[in-house]
Protein backbone atom coordinates (compact mmCIF):
# COMPACT_ATOMS: atom_id res chain seq x y z
CA UNK A 1 0.00 0.00 0.00
CA UNK A 2 1.25 3.38 -1.03
CA UNK A 3 1.96 5.77 1.74
CA UNK A 4 -0.69 8.47 1.26
CA UNK A 5 1.20 11.29 2.24
CA UNK A 6 4.05 10.28 -0.04
CA UNK A 7 1.17 10.32 -2.74
CA UNK A 8 -0.02 13.75 -1.39
CA UNK A 9 3.17 15.15 -1.93
CA UNK A 10 3.23 14.14 -4.80
CA UNK A 11 -0.09 15.39 -6.30
CA UNK A 12 2.06 18.81 -5.53
CA UNK A 13 4.11 18.30 -8.28
CA UNK A 14 1.23 17.30 -10.42
CA UNK A 15 -0.07 20.53 -9.68
CA UNK A 16 2.32 22.68 -10.65
CA UNK A 17 2.86 20.92 -13.71
CA UNK A 18 -1.08 21.67 -14.36
CA UNK A 19 -0.03 25.60 -13.86
CA UNK A 20 2.42 25.16 -16.20
CA UNK A 21 -0.02 23.91 -18.57
CA UNK A 22 -2.39 26.48 -18.04
CA UNK A 23 0.27 28.93 -18.56
CA UNK A 24 0.93 27.74 -22.43
CA UNK A 25 -2.75 27.68 -23.13
CA UNK A 26 -3.37 24.18 -22.58
CA UNK A 27 -6.95 22.42 -21.02
CA UNK A 28 -6.98 22.63 -17.68
CA UNK A 29 -5.96 20.10 -15.35
CA UNK A 30 -6.94 20.26 -11.88
CA UNK A 31 -5.65 17.31 -10.40
CA UNK A 32 -8.11 15.66 -7.45
CA UNK A 33 -8.08 16.14 -4.54
CA UNK A 34 -6.94 14.05 -1.10
CA UNK A 35 -6.69 10.36 -1.69
CA UNK A 36 -5.52 8.71 -4.88
CA UNK A 37 -6.24 5.06 -4.59
CA UNK A 38 -3.94 2.73 -4.05
CA UNK A 39 -1.56 3.36 -6.13
CA UNK A 40 -2.51 0.32 -8.34
CA UNK A 41 -3.39 -3.23 -7.25
CA UNK A 42 -1.82 -3.63 -3.55
CA UNK A 43 -0.30 -7.13 -4.44
CA UNK A 44 1.89 -5.63 -6.50
CA UNK A 45 2.51 -7.64 -9.30
CA UNK A 46 0.15 -6.00 -11.61
CA UNK A 47 2.02 -2.90 -13.30
CA UNK A 48 0.62 -0.64 -15.33
CA UNK A 49 -0.53 2.54 -13.39
CA UNK A 50 0.54 6.11 -13.42
CA UNK A 51 1.57 5.73 -17.06
CA UNK A 52 1.66 8.79 -18.68
CA UNK A 53 1.77 12.35 -16.85
CA UNK A 54 -2.08 13.66 -17.66
CA UNK A 55 -4.01 11.05 -16.04
CA UNK A 56 -5.39 11.62 -12.66
CA UNK A 57 -6.46 15.30 -13.61
CA UNK A 58 -9.65 16.51 -13.32
CA UNK A 59 -11.84 18.97 -14.80
CA UNK A 60 -14.27 19.26 -11.72
CA UNK A 61 -17.87 19.60 -12.14
CA UNK A 62 -19.84 20.55 -15.28
CA UNK A 63 -19.87 24.32 -16.57
CA UNK A 64 -16.23 24.15 -16.59
CA UNK A 65 -16.37 25.32 -20.26
CA UNK A 66 -18.20 27.94 -20.29
CA UNK A 67 -21.18 25.68 -21.57
CA UNK A 68 -23.52 26.59 -18.69
CA UNK A 69 -26.02 24.00 -19.78
CA UNK A 70 -24.44 21.43 -17.63
CA UNK A 71 -24.43 18.20 -19.64
CA UNK A 72 -26.19 15.82 -18.53
CA UNK A 73 -23.02 13.46 -18.83
CA UNK A 74 -20.06 16.43 -18.63
CA UNK A 75 -19.73 14.93 -14.70
CA UNK A 76 -19.92 11.38 -15.44
CA UNK A 77 -15.45 11.16 -16.11
CA UNK A 78 -16.83 9.39 -18.98
CA UNK A 79 -16.59 6.18 -16.82
CA UNK A 80 -19.87 4.63 -17.82
CA UNK A 81 -22.75 6.52 -17.76
CA UNK A 82 -25.98 4.54 -18.72
CA UNK A 83 -23.46 2.13 -20.19
CA UNK A 84 -21.28 4.10 -22.36
CA UNK A 85 -18.31 2.51 -23.75
CA UNK A 86 -19.80 -0.70 -24.06
CA UNK A 87 -21.40 -2.50 -27.35
CA UNK A 88 -24.29 -4.22 -25.35
CA UNK A 89 -25.34 -1.71 -23.63
CA UNK A 90 -25.19 1.22 -26.13
CA UNK A 91 -28.92 1.34 -26.30
CA UNK A 92 -29.17 2.42 -22.93
CA UNK A 93 -27.03 5.28 -23.55
CA UNK A 94 -28.50 6.54 -26.64
CA UNK A 95 -32.19 6.12 -25.62
CA UNK A 96 -31.22 9.33 -23.53
CA UNK A 97 -30.68 11.33 -26.74
CA UNK A 98 -34.05 12.55 -27.25
CA UNK A 99 -34.80 13.28 -23.63
CA UNK A 100 -31.52 14.99 -23.24
CA UNK A 101 -32.14 17.07 -26.71
CA UNK A 102 -35.55 17.65 -25.45
CA UNK A 103 -34.15 19.56 -22.22
CA UNK A 104 -31.39 21.14 -24.38
CA UNK A 105 -33.48 23.38 -27.15
CA UNK A 106 -30.44 25.30 -28.03
CA UNK A 107 -29.31 22.12 -29.54
CA UNK A 108 -31.43 23.68 -32.36
CA UNK A 109 -30.46 26.67 -32.66
CA UNK A 110 -29.08 27.56 -36.06
CA UNK A 111 -25.31 27.41 -37.06
CA UNK A 112 -24.21 30.73 -37.01
CA UNK A 113 -25.62 31.07 -33.25
CA UNK A 114 -23.37 27.84 -32.67
CA UNK A 115 -20.63 29.51 -34.17
CA UNK A 116 -21.23 32.26 -32.09
CA UNK A 117 -21.10 30.42 -29.03
CA UNK A 118 -17.94 28.97 -29.46
CA UNK A 119 -16.55 32.02 -30.03
CA UNK A 120 -17.85 33.28 -26.50
CA UNK A 121 -17.15 29.83 -24.75
CA UNK A 122 -13.23 30.32 -26.22
CA UNK A 123 -13.26 33.75 -24.52
CA UNK A 124 -14.78 32.74 -21.22
CA UNK A 125 -12.46 29.92 -20.79
CA UNK A 126 -9.61 32.06 -21.26
CA UNK A 127 -10.65 34.17 -18.38
CA UNK A 128 -11.58 31.16 -16.55
CA UNK A 129 -8.41 29.44 -16.55
CA UNK A 130 -5.85 31.77 -15.09
CA UNK A 131 -8.99 32.50 -12.34
CA UNK A 132 -8.89 28.90 -11.73
CA UNK A 133 -5.33 28.81 -11.88
CA UNK A 134 -4.93 30.79 -8.93
CA UNK A 135 -7.88 29.13 -6.97
CA UNK A 136 -6.61 26.26 -7.37
CA UNK A 137 -3.27 26.79 -6.36
CA UNK A 138 -5.20 27.86 -2.98
CA UNK A 139 -7.21 25.61 -2.90
CA UNK A 140 -5.24 22.78 -2.95
CA UNK A 141 -3.43 23.59 0.25
CA UNK A 142 -6.41 22.96 1.78
CA UNK A 143 -7.50 18.85 2.36
CA UNK A 144 -10.87 17.93 1.19
CA UNK A 145 -12.88 18.79 4.38
CA UNK A 146 -13.33 22.23 2.89
CA UNK A 147 -13.30 20.55 -0.81
CA UNK A 148 -15.97 22.94 -1.41
CA UNK A 149 -14.14 25.49 -2.18
CA UNK A 150 -12.39 23.94 -4.97
CA UNK A 151 -15.02 24.27 -7.32
CA UNK A 152 -14.66 28.44 -6.45
CA UNK A 153 -17.87 29.95 -5.94
CA UNK A 154 -19.70 31.17 -9.14
CA UNK A 155 -17.13 29.83 -11.75
CA UNK A 156 -19.55 28.60 -14.50
CA UNK A 157 -18.71 30.50 -17.45
CA UNK A 158 -19.26 33.87 -15.74
CA UNK A 159 -15.60 35.03 -17.15
CA UNK A 160 -14.62 38.15 -14.43
CA UNK A 161 -16.54 36.51 -11.31
CA UNK A 162 -15.01 33.11 -12.43
CA UNK A 163 -13.62 31.72 -9.23
CA UNK A 164 -14.29 34.18 -6.63
CA UNK A 165 -15.19 32.42 -3.70
CA UNK A 166 -18.32 33.58 -1.14
CA UNK A 167 -16.55 35.61 1.15
CA UNK A 168 -13.38 36.99 -1.27
CA UNK A 169 -12.78 40.96 -0.74
CA UNK A 170 -11.94 42.98 -3.88
CA UNK A 171 -10.87 46.58 -3.44
CA UNK A 172 -13.15 47.65 -6.29
CA UNK A 173 -15.69 46.76 -8.33
CA UNK A 174 -15.55 45.55 -11.60
CA UNK A 175 -16.47 47.98 -14.43
CA UNK A 176 -19.90 46.83 -15.36
CA UNK A 177 -21.07 46.50 -11.98
CA UNK A 178 -24.41 47.66 -11.53
CA UNK A 179 -25.83 49.15 -8.30
CA UNK A 180 -29.33 46.81 -6.45
CA UNK A 181 -31.09 47.19 -3.40
CA UNK A 182 -32.46 44.20 -2.15
CA UNK A 183 -34.65 44.79 1.62
CA UNK A 184 -32.84 48.06 1.56
CA UNK A 185 -29.72 47.06 1.54
CA UNK A 186 -27.22 48.22 -1.04
CA UNK A 187 -25.80 45.16 -2.92
CA UNK A 188 -23.32 45.32 -6.70
CA UNK A 189 -23.85 42.47 -9.52
CA UNK A 190 -21.23 41.91 -12.09
CA UNK A 191 -20.67 38.64 -14.33
CA UNK A 192 -23.47 37.06 -12.18
CA UNK A 193 -21.08 37.62 -8.98
CA UNK A 194 -23.07 39.55 -5.78
CA UNK A 195 -21.13 42.16 -4.10
CA UNK A 196 -22.26 43.14 -0.82
CA UNK A 197 -20.35 46.59 1.05
CA UNK A 198 -17.41 45.87 3.99
CA UNK A 199 -16.21 48.92 5.16
CA UNK A 200 -14.15 50.34 2.11
CA UNK A 201 -13.98 47.43 0.17
CA UNK A 202 -16.70 44.70 -1.43
CA UNK A 203 -17.13 41.58 -0.72
CA UNK A 204 -18.31 38.45 -2.17
CA UNK A 205 -21.88 37.60 -1.55
CA UNK A 206 -24.37 34.78 -2.05
CA UNK A 207 -26.99 35.50 -4.48
CA UNK A 208 -29.76 37.90 -2.12
CA UNK A 209 -32.75 36.30 -2.68
CA UNK A 210 -34.99 38.64 -4.03
CA UNK A 211 -32.74 40.59 -6.09
CA UNK A 212 -33.61 41.30 -9.86
CA UNK A 213 -30.93 41.52 -11.98
CA UNK A 214 -31.15 43.40 -15.57
CA UNK A 215 -29.24 40.09 -17.50
CA UNK A 216 -27.48 36.95 -16.69
CA UNK A 217 -24.51 35.47 -17.61
CA UNK A 218 -24.60 33.56 -20.90
CA UNK A 219 -24.20 30.18 -18.66
CA UNK A 220 -27.26 29.55 -17.63
CA UNK A 221 -29.77 26.61 -18.22
CA UNK A 222 -33.02 26.05 -18.13
CA UNK A 223 -34.06 23.89 -15.46
CA UNK A 224 -37.70 22.70 -15.35
CA UNK A 225 -39.00 21.84 -11.86
CA UNK A 226 -42.39 21.11 -10.79
CA UNK A 227 -43.64 22.08 -14.22
CA UNK A 228 -42.41 25.51 -13.75
CA UNK A 229 -39.05 26.92 -15.84
CA UNK A 230 -36.66 28.74 -13.71
CA UNK A 231 -33.43 29.38 -14.87
CA UNK A 232 -29.88 27.60 -13.54
CA UNK A 233 -27.03 29.72 -13.53
CA UNK A 234 -24.47 28.18 -11.63
CA UNK A 235 -26.37 27.27 -8.11
CA UNK A 236 -27.86 30.93 -8.36
CA UNK A 237 -31.79 30.20 -9.71
CA UNK A 238 -33.78 32.51 -11.10
CA UNK A 239 -37.08 33.26 -13.00
CA UNK A 240 -38.09 35.57 -15.58
CA UNK A 241 -40.02 39.40 -14.28
CA UNK A 242 -40.40 42.35 -16.34
CA UNK A 243 -37.41 44.37 -15.81
CA UNK A 244 -35.03 41.23 -15.75
CA UNK A 245 -34.20 38.09 -13.69
CA UNK A 246 -34.83 37.39 -10.21
CA UNK A 247 -33.04 35.69 -7.38
CA UNK A 248 -34.92 32.55 -5.89
CA UNK A 249 -34.52 30.03 -3.25
CA UNK A 250 -33.36 27.04 -5.54
CA UNK A 251 -36.02 25.11 -6.15
CA UNK A 252 -36.76 21.73 -4.19
CA UNK A 253 -35.86 19.05 -6.55
CA UNK A 254 -33.72 20.38 -8.19
CA UNK A 255 -30.39 18.89 -8.83
CA UNK A 256 -26.77 20.45 -9.14
CA UNK A 257 -23.40 18.79 -10.53
CA UNK A 258 -21.43 21.18 -7.59
CA UNK A 259 -22.04 22.81 -4.28
CA UNK A 260 -22.00 26.52 -4.12
CA UNK A 261 -18.55 27.90 -2.97
CA UNK A 262 -19.13 28.17 1.41
CA UNK A 263 -21.73 25.28 1.67
CA UNK A 264 -20.94 24.10 5.30
CA UNK A 265 -21.59 20.04 5.79
CA UNK A 266 -24.18 19.02 8.48
CA UNK A 267 -24.62 15.54 9.73
CA UNK A 268 -28.65 15.38 10.49
CA UNK A 269 -30.06 12.08 11.23
CA UNK A 270 -26.80 10.10 9.88
CA UNK A 271 -27.45 11.81 6.51
CA UNK A 272 -25.02 14.36 5.49
CA UNK A 273 -26.42 17.61 4.11
CA UNK A 274 -24.91 21.09 2.47
CA UNK A 275 -26.53 23.99 3.54
CA UNK A 276 -26.17 27.43 1.97
CA UNK A 277 -28.27 30.23 1.39
CA UNK A 278 -30.97 28.78 3.57
CA UNK A 279 -31.24 25.73 1.32
CA UNK A 280 -30.24 22.20 2.41
CA UNK A 281 -28.65 19.65 -0.42
CA UNK A 282 -28.05 15.88 -0.16
CA UNK A 283 -25.32 14.12 -2.11
CA UNK A 284 -26.29 11.31 -3.83
CA UNK A 285 -24.59 9.43 -6.62
CA UNK A 286 -26.26 9.45 -10.04
CA UNK A 287 -25.04 7.00 -12.37
CA UNK A 288 -21.41 7.11 -11.77
CA UNK A 289 -21.18 10.96 -10.65
CA UNK A 290 -22.00 12.82 -7.36
CA UNK A 291 -24.88 15.24 -7.41
CA UNK A 292 -26.79 17.32 -4.62
CA UNK A 293 -30.16 17.77 -4.83
CA UNK A 294 -32.15 20.53 -2.82
CA UNK A 295 -34.11 18.99 -0.45
CA UNK A 296 -37.15 20.10 2.61
CA UNK A 297 -34.95 21.53 5.75
CA UNK A 298 -34.16 18.04 7.30
CA UNK A 299 -33.59 19.53 10.46
CA UNK B 1 -0.68 -0.95 -43.42
CA UNK B 2 -2.10 -3.70 -45.20
CA UNK B 3 -5.94 -3.98 -44.95
CA UNK B 4 -7.59 -6.54 -47.33
CA UNK B 5 -10.87 -5.03 -48.71
CA UNK B 6 -12.93 -8.01 -49.39
CA UNK B 7 -16.10 -6.17 -47.76
CA UNK B 8 -18.45 -6.69 -50.93
CA UNK B 9 -17.30 -10.04 -50.91
CA UNK B 10 -17.71 -10.68 -47.65
CA UNK B 11 -21.62 -9.22 -47.53
CA UNK B 12 -21.99 -11.24 -50.40
CA UNK B 13 -21.36 -14.68 -49.42
CA UNK B 14 -21.67 -14.44 -45.43
CA UNK B 15 -24.56 -15.49 -44.26
CA UNK B 16 -26.16 -14.88 -41.56
CA UNK B 17 -23.63 -15.87 -38.91
CA UNK B 18 -25.00 -14.53 -35.95
CA UNK B 19 -27.27 -16.06 -33.84
CA UNK B 20 -30.82 -15.01 -33.51
CA UNK B 21 -32.18 -12.44 -30.86
CA UNK B 22 -30.82 -9.07 -32.30
CA UNK B 23 -33.87 -8.25 -30.43
CA UNK B 24 -35.67 -5.15 -31.08
CA UNK B 25 -32.05 -3.03 -31.94
CA UNK B 26 -32.93 -4.02 -35.69
CA UNK B 27 -34.94 -2.01 -37.49
CA UNK B 28 -38.17 -3.44 -38.97
CA UNK B 29 -37.89 -5.13 -41.80
CA UNK B 30 -33.94 -5.24 -41.80
CA UNK B 31 -34.20 -8.78 -41.82
CA UNK B 32 -31.72 -11.72 -40.04
CA UNK B 33 -27.54 -9.78 -39.27
CA UNK B 34 -25.76 -10.33 -41.79
CA UNK B 35 -21.98 -10.57 -41.10
CA UNK B 36 -19.14 -12.09 -42.69
CA UNK B 37 -17.91 -15.51 -41.22
CA UNK B 38 -14.72 -14.46 -40.83
CA UNK B 39 -15.76 -11.56 -38.80
CA UNK B 40 -18.04 -13.94 -36.39
CA UNK B 41 -15.54 -16.85 -36.18
CA UNK B 42 -13.09 -14.11 -34.85
CA UNK B 43 -15.34 -12.70 -32.45
CA UNK B 44 -16.30 -16.33 -31.35
CA UNK B 45 -12.45 -17.22 -31.12
CA UNK B 46 -11.70 -14.08 -29.09
CA UNK B 47 -14.70 -15.14 -26.63
CA UNK B 48 -14.36 -18.43 -26.05
CA UNK B 49 -10.69 -17.33 -25.33
CA UNK B 50 -11.62 -14.56 -22.66
CA UNK B 51 -14.35 -16.94 -21.35
CA UNK B 52 -11.82 -19.53 -20.48
CA UNK B 53 -9.89 -17.92 -18.37
CA UNK B 54 -10.16 -18.20 -14.05
CA UNK B 55 -8.48 -14.88 -13.87
CA UNK B 56 -7.33 -11.83 -15.53
CA UNK B 57 -6.19 -8.08 -15.82
CA UNK B 58 -5.75 -5.64 -18.60
CA UNK B 59 -5.17 -2.25 -19.22
CA UNK B 60 -6.64 0.18 -21.71
CA UNK B 61 -5.78 3.45 -23.62
CA UNK B 62 -8.70 4.81 -23.86
CA UNK B 63 -10.38 7.78 -25.44
CA UNK B 64 -13.71 9.37 -25.30
CA UNK B 65 -15.71 12.45 -26.95
CA UNK B 66 -17.67 14.94 -24.74
CA UNK B 67 -19.72 17.59 -26.90
CA UNK B 68 -20.67 20.45 -25.78
CA UNK B 69 -23.72 22.13 -26.48
CA UNK B 70 -22.52 24.83 -29.24
CA UNK B 71 -21.56 21.19 -30.78
CA UNK B 72 -18.05 21.29 -30.50
CA UNK B 73 -16.80 17.51 -29.96
CA UNK B 74 -14.18 17.66 -27.45
CA UNK B 75 -11.88 14.52 -27.02
CA UNK B 76 -10.38 13.49 -23.62
CA UNK B 77 -8.76 10.42 -22.25
CA UNK B 78 -8.28 8.06 -19.61
CA UNK B 79 -6.65 4.73 -18.76
CA UNK B 80 -8.51 2.01 -17.35
CA UNK B 81 -6.86 -1.15 -15.23
CA UNK B 82 -9.38 -4.10 -15.05
CA UNK B 83 -8.72 -7.01 -12.34
CA UNK B 84 -11.18 -9.88 -12.60
CA UNK B 85 -11.50 -12.97 -11.06
CA UNK B 86 -14.58 -15.95 -12.01
CA UNK B 87 -17.12 -15.97 -10.62
CA UNK B 88 -17.91 -13.25 -8.49
CA UNK B 89 -14.35 -10.73 -7.75
CA UNK B 90 -14.41 -7.49 -9.84
CA UNK B 91 -12.05 -4.44 -9.38
CA UNK B 92 -11.86 -1.45 -11.69
CA UNK B 93 -9.67 1.72 -11.76
CA UNK B 94 -10.46 4.77 -14.10
CA UNK B 95 -8.27 7.44 -14.30
CA UNK B 96 -8.98 10.30 -16.71
CA UNK B 97 -9.00 13.89 -18.13
CA UNK B 98 -12.66 14.36 -16.36
CA UNK B 99 -11.97 12.80 -13.18
CA UNK B 100 -11.10 9.34 -12.08
CA UNK B 101 -13.42 6.40 -10.34
CA UNK B 102 -12.46 3.25 -8.40
CA UNK B 103 -15.27 0.49 -8.61
CA UNK B 104 -15.02 -3.21 -6.31
CA UNK B 105 -16.99 -5.69 -6.50
CA UNK B 106 -16.75 -9.05 -4.45
CA UNK B 107 -19.68 -10.93 -4.62
CA UNK B 108 -21.81 -9.25 -2.21
CA UNK B 109 -21.68 -5.39 -2.99
CA UNK B 110 -20.87 -3.21 -5.61
CA UNK B 111 -18.96 0.26 -4.51
CA UNK B 112 -18.15 3.45 -6.36
CA UNK B 113 -16.28 5.79 -5.22
CA UNK B 114 -14.88 9.22 -6.89
CA UNK B 115 -11.74 10.08 -5.32
CA UNK B 116 -12.06 14.20 -6.24
CA UNK B 117 -15.03 13.69 -3.27
CA UNK B 118 -15.56 12.45 0.00
CA UNK B 119 -18.19 10.25 -0.73
CA UNK B 120 -18.67 6.43 -1.84
CA UNK B 121 -21.53 4.51 -2.51
CA UNK B 122 -22.15 0.94 -2.30
CA UNK B 123 -25.17 -1.59 -2.64
CA UNK B 124 -25.88 -5.48 -2.18
CA UNK B 125 -24.94 -6.91 -5.45
CA UNK B 126 -26.20 -10.41 -6.85
CA UNK B 127 -23.75 -13.10 -6.68
CA UNK B 128 -21.86 -13.63 -9.87
CA UNK B 129 -20.25 -10.88 -12.61
CA UNK B 130 -22.67 -11.50 -15.00
CA UNK B 131 -25.52 -10.66 -13.07
CA UNK B 132 -23.54 -7.82 -11.26
CA UNK B 133 -23.44 -6.13 -14.38
CA UNK B 134 -26.75 -6.59 -15.72
CA UNK B 135 -28.25 -4.68 -12.74
CA UNK B 136 -25.68 -2.30 -12.40
CA UNK B 137 -27.04 0.22 -16.10
CA UNK B 138 -30.54 -0.92 -15.50
CA UNK B 139 -30.90 -0.56 -11.68
CA UNK B 140 -27.54 2.14 -10.99
CA UNK B 141 -27.36 3.90 -14.07
CA UNK B 142 -23.73 3.16 -15.21
CA UNK B 143 -21.23 0.09 -15.78
CA UNK B 144 -17.61 0.16 -16.21
CA UNK B 145 -16.70 0.83 -19.32
CA UNK B 146 -15.34 -2.31 -21.82
CA UNK B 147 -18.34 -4.91 -19.67
CA UNK B 148 -18.43 -6.56 -23.02
CA UNK B 149 -15.11 -8.21 -22.37
CA UNK B 150 -16.12 -9.12 -18.20
CA UNK B 151 -19.18 -11.18 -18.95
CA UNK B 152 -18.64 -15.23 -19.07
CA UNK B 153 -19.93 -14.98 -22.88
CA UNK B 154 -18.36 -11.83 -24.32
CA UNK B 155 -19.04 -12.93 -27.89
CA UNK B 156 -22.50 -12.86 -27.16
CA UNK B 157 -22.42 -9.77 -25.43
CA UNK B 158 -21.01 -8.25 -28.38
CA UNK B 159 -23.13 -9.92 -31.13
CA UNK B 160 -26.56 -9.17 -29.46
CA UNK B 161 -27.70 -6.35 -31.86
CA UNK B 162 -25.63 -6.49 -34.73
CA UNK B 163 -26.93 -5.54 -37.94
CA UNK B 164 -23.73 -6.14 -40.15
CA UNK B 165 -20.62 -7.44 -39.89
CA UNK B 166 -17.24 -6.99 -41.98
CA UNK B 167 -13.71 -8.19 -41.93
CA UNK B 168 -11.42 -5.78 -43.17
CA UNK B 169 -8.52 -7.93 -42.64
CA UNK B 170 -5.25 -7.43 -40.98
CA UNK B 171 -3.39 -4.17 -39.56
CA UNK B 172 -1.65 -3.23 -36.85
CA UNK B 173 -2.22 -2.26 -33.47
CA UNK B 174 0.31 -0.81 -31.13
CA UNK B 175 2.82 -3.04 -33.25
CA UNK B 176 0.60 -6.42 -33.25
CA UNK B 177 -0.80 -7.82 -36.20
CA UNK B 178 -5.13 -7.53 -35.54
CA UNK B 179 -7.87 -8.10 -37.75
CA UNK B 180 -9.69 -5.19 -38.36
CA UNK B 181 -13.67 -6.20 -38.02
CA UNK B 182 -16.46 -3.45 -38.06
CA UNK B 183 -19.79 -4.02 -37.41
CA UNK B 184 -23.07 -1.95 -37.97
CA UNK B 185 -26.01 -1.26 -34.90
CA UNK B 186 -28.96 0.86 -35.13
CA UNK B 187 -28.00 3.38 -32.65
CA UNK B 188 -23.85 2.37 -32.51
CA UNK B 189 -21.30 1.72 -35.21
CA UNK B 190 -18.39 -0.36 -33.60
CA UNK B 191 -15.22 -1.74 -34.59
CA UNK B 192 -12.84 -4.13 -32.94
CA UNK B 193 -9.38 -5.23 -33.90
CA UNK B 194 -8.47 -8.90 -32.32
CA UNK B 195 -4.64 -10.43 -31.84
CA UNK B 196 -3.74 -13.21 -34.49
CA UNK B 197 -1.73 -16.43 -33.29
CA UNK B 198 -2.95 -18.54 -30.75
CA UNK B 199 -4.08 -15.58 -28.17
CA UNK B 200 -7.15 -14.14 -29.88
CA UNK B 201 -7.41 -10.94 -27.77
CA UNK B 202 -9.07 -7.55 -28.33
CA UNK B 203 -6.47 -5.29 -29.47
CA UNK B 204 -8.85 -2.31 -29.42
CA UNK B 205 -12.33 -1.39 -29.58
CA UNK B 206 -14.26 1.55 -31.08
CA UNK B 207 -17.90 2.83 -30.58
CA UNK B 208 -19.49 5.33 -32.78
CA UNK B 209 -23.01 6.43 -31.54
CA UNK B 210 -24.01 7.43 -34.13
CA UNK B 211 -27.45 8.38 -33.10
CA UNK B 212 -26.10 11.36 -30.64
CA UNK B 213 -25.46 14.56 -31.49
CA UNK B 214 -21.92 15.12 -32.91
CA UNK B 215 -21.60 11.34 -33.25
CA UNK B 216 -19.40 10.92 -30.31
CA UNK B 217 -16.94 8.23 -30.14
CA UNK B 218 -15.50 5.88 -27.58
CA UNK B 219 -12.18 4.29 -28.44
CA UNK B 220 -9.95 1.49 -25.98
CA UNK B 221 -6.94 0.18 -26.77
CA UNK B 222 -6.09 -2.82 -24.91
CA UNK B 223 -2.84 -3.81 -23.55
CA UNK B 224 -0.81 -5.98 -20.64
CA UNK B 225 -3.25 -8.92 -20.89
CA UNK B 226 -2.27 -11.30 -18.31
CA UNK B 227 -4.06 -14.68 -17.72
CA UNK B 228 -2.48 -15.52 -14.82
CA UNK B 229 -1.92 -12.82 -12.59
CA UNK B 230 -1.16 -12.34 -8.89
CA UNK B 231 -3.61 -10.15 -7.28
CA UNK B 232 -4.45 -10.04 -3.88
CA UNK B 233 -7.86 -11.14 -2.91
CA UNK B 234 -8.16 -7.44 -0.69
CA UNK B 235 -7.86 -5.61 -4.53
CA UNK B 236 -11.38 -7.04 -4.58
CA UNK B 237 -12.54 -4.96 -1.12
CA UNK B 238 -13.27 -1.83 -1.31
CA UNK B 239 -10.61 0.68 0.13
CA UNK B 240 -11.38 3.67 0.86
CA UNK B 241 -10.13 6.67 2.87
CA UNK B 242 -10.80 6.46 6.78
CA UNK B 243 -13.02 9.67 6.82
CA UNK B 244 -14.87 9.06 3.52
CA UNK B 245 -18.76 9.29 3.79
CA UNK B 246 -21.49 6.86 2.26
CA UNK B 247 -24.21 8.14 0.13
CA UNK B 248 -26.54 6.28 -1.37
CA UNK B 249 -26.89 5.83 -5.30
CA UNK B 250 -29.88 8.32 -6.69
CA UNK B 251 -31.50 5.82 -8.25
CA UNK B 252 -32.03 3.07 -5.44
CA UNK B 253 -32.96 6.02 -2.96
CA UNK B 254 -36.09 7.06 -5.00
CA UNK B 255 -37.23 3.86 -5.48
CA UNK B 256 -37.71 3.28 -1.92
Amino acid sequence: MVNRHAKWKSLKTVLLAGAALIAAGSLLVEPAAAWRGGGGFRAGGFGGFNRGGFHGGSFGGDNRFGDGDGFDRSTDAGFGRDGFGSVHTAGNFTSRADSFQQAHPRFHQNATQFQQNRFSEANHLQSNRINEANNLQYNHVNNWNVYNDHWGGYHSGLGFGAGFAIGATVAALPVAAVALSVAGSPYWYANGVYYGAQGAQYVVVPPPTGAVVPTLSPSCTTVYVNGVNDLDCGRAFYVPVSNGYQVIAPPIGSTVSTLPSGASSENIGGVTYFAFGGAYYRPFYSGSSVIYQVVTNPA
Amino acid sequence: MRIAWFVAVAMVTSGPAFAQGTGTGAAAGAGKPVVAKRAEALISESGAYLASAAAFTFHADVTFDHVLPSGQKLQFSAVEDVALKRPDWLYVEWRGDLGDRFFWYDGKTVTLYDPATPFYATEVAPRTIDQMLDKLVSQLGFSPPLTDFLYSDPAASLRGKVKYGLDLGETEVNGKSCHALTFVEQDIDWQIWIAGGPQPLPCKIVITYKTEPAEPEFSAVFSDWDFSPHIDDSVFTADLPPDAQKIPFKSVASAR
